[in-house]
């Protein structure tokens, strides 16, 4: 099977370049996973990321025919030949297919990915009711490799500001999760001009997303709760007033 | 052989890492596992299919030097939670 | 409540709207317009000054004018945010379009509203 694939090693190249490969596979190989790993057999200098193998560590994401995925839940029969891999776009490329993910986790942790909640601590778990719990499907699930940050045109124009689609949907995650207590302040975290406003719903997160989530959903759905929040602001705003008439 | 000599992202040199220490904890599994004359959940010998308690409710210490092997008890008082009895988990 | 969006306490969700009010408010008065033209159908000078002879219409199209300039600058702003990487550039570039934008506006308000 043939493969194109984009080389670069600062330590000895000055230029980016393609690479060609033509790689017999074995009756085993399914994933561009497996093939990828015959060729590193062939040219142990090609680097990548990789580890669970199967969808669940995010590791391996890459730009495979000209759209992001994850190599190793990519089937191969479904690749038109030669397969062109380069890494993904819109990042440094640290070297090979690896790229530098630094700027995808800080805007990550701007959003605060955690729970918040005030309270102390009860003795067992915080309890959620399984409707609370469902409002999480879809959300939860993000792997954060990336490859709707990356392909995301927003994020290749604006990537010092807006916080991408993987950002935003963990920032509606927390939203949406009854046990967290910041609301106000998630909200108030993404009212910069270019943080959260950048989408314009291009879409591409929803397109490529390998584990089938949408981000752009969760997006419209901050912009809602953005909506709701100024709203209610305005009511405390009165009852403030009315209470100083008073 | 490793042909990449790069000092940047080489995976190579990291995988052949992994495979060493992948050997070494193989071979202490190995030596350990010949050692326990017993089964013990997915410790499972066909020469000795029981649970044995008595002999072997400790952990095996593996050292490199000439594969020794040494043995520490099992601490069945817990400093902050209640203790129960060790028994055979059947399903 | 609508108004309280768009002060400078919400400058993300203020542009945000107002691109969508805007279009609203443009959307109403484009049916208004082809609507207006199909039944009167100005053919000539004259037939052309009495459509826009009304008051009510001169206003309507001197609001949509004014909506339209917003929209615009936001929009052209955001391709610019996008596209012009260049501050120095980019921020002439602004000031031309809020130039123009004026200049646009001030004629449209000669010819609508005197
Ligand atoms: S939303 Fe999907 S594409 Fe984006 S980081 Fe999460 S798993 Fe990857």
């Amino acid at each position: 099977m043939k493969f194109s694939i984009y080389r670069f090693n600062p330590d000895v190249d000055k230029k980016p370049y393609m690479q060609d490969y033509d790689v017999v596979l074995e009756d085993g190989d399914q994933m561009l996973l497996d093939a990828l790993l015959r060729i590193k057999d062939l040219d142990d200098s090609l680097s990548l990321r990789k580890s669970c193998r199967e969808g669940v560590c995010g590791s391996d994401s890459m730009n495979i025919n000209g759209k992001n995925g994850l190599a190793c839940v990519t089937k191969l029969s479904d690749l038109d030949e030669p397969v062109v891999l380069r890494p993904m776009p819109g990042l440094p490329v640290i070297r090979d297919l690896v790229v530098d993910m630094t700027q995808f986790f800080e805007h990550y942790n701007s959003v605060k990915p955690y729970l918040i909640n005030h309270d102390a601590p009860p003795e067992t778990e915080r309890l959620q009711s399984p409707e609370d719990r469902a409002k999480l499907d879809g959300l939860y699930e993000c792997i954060l490799c990336g490859a709707c940050t990356t392909s995301c045109p927003s994020f290749w124009w604006n990537p010092e500001t807006f916080v991408g689609p993987a950002g935003l949907m963990q920032a509606y995650r927390f939203m949406a999760d009854s046990r967290d207590q910041a609301m106000d302040e998630r909200l108030e975290n993404l009212e910069a001009p270019d943080r959260l406003y950048r989408c314009h719903n291009i879409m591409n997160c929803v397109d490529v997303c390998p584990k089938k989530l949408n981000p752009s959903l969760a997006i419209a759905k901050i912009k809602d709760l953005k909506f709701e929040q100024a709203r209610e602001h305005k009511c405390n705003a009165k009852k403030h007033i009315e209470i100083k008439v008073l | 052989m490793i042909q990449d000599k790069s000092q940047v992202f080489n995976t190579a040199r990291v995988e052949a890492l992994e495979l060493d220490n992948l050997v070494e904890v193989a071979l202490a599994t190995m030596h350990a596992a010949e050692a326990r004359t017993e089964s013990r959940g997915a410790h499972c010998r066909e020469d000795f299919s029981e649970r044995d308690d008595v002999n072997w409710l400790t952990h095996s210490l593996y050292y490199r030097e000439g594969h020794r092997l040494a043995y520490k008890p099992v601490r069945l008082k817990p400093q902050t939670v209640a203790s129960f009895e060790p028994k055979p988990r059947v399903y | 409540m609508v108004i309280e969006l768009l002060t400078k306490r919400y400058p993300g969700m203020r542009a945000w709207l107002m691109q969508r009010l805007t279009a609203l408010i443009m959307a109403f008065y484009s049916v208004m317009l082809l609507g207006r033209i199909l039944v009167l159908q100005p053919a000539t000078y004259e037939e052309f000054l009495g459509f826009f002879q009304p008051a009510w219409f001169r206003i309507a199209s001197w609001l949509f004018w004014i909506c339209l300039s917003i929209h615009a600058w936001l929009g052209i702003r955001d391709v610019f945010k996008d596209y012009v990487p260049n501050m120095y550039v980019r921020s002439l570039l602004l000031k031309i379009l809020v130039l123009l934008l004026w200049v646009y506006m001030a004629w449209a308000s000669w010819l609508f509203l005197m």
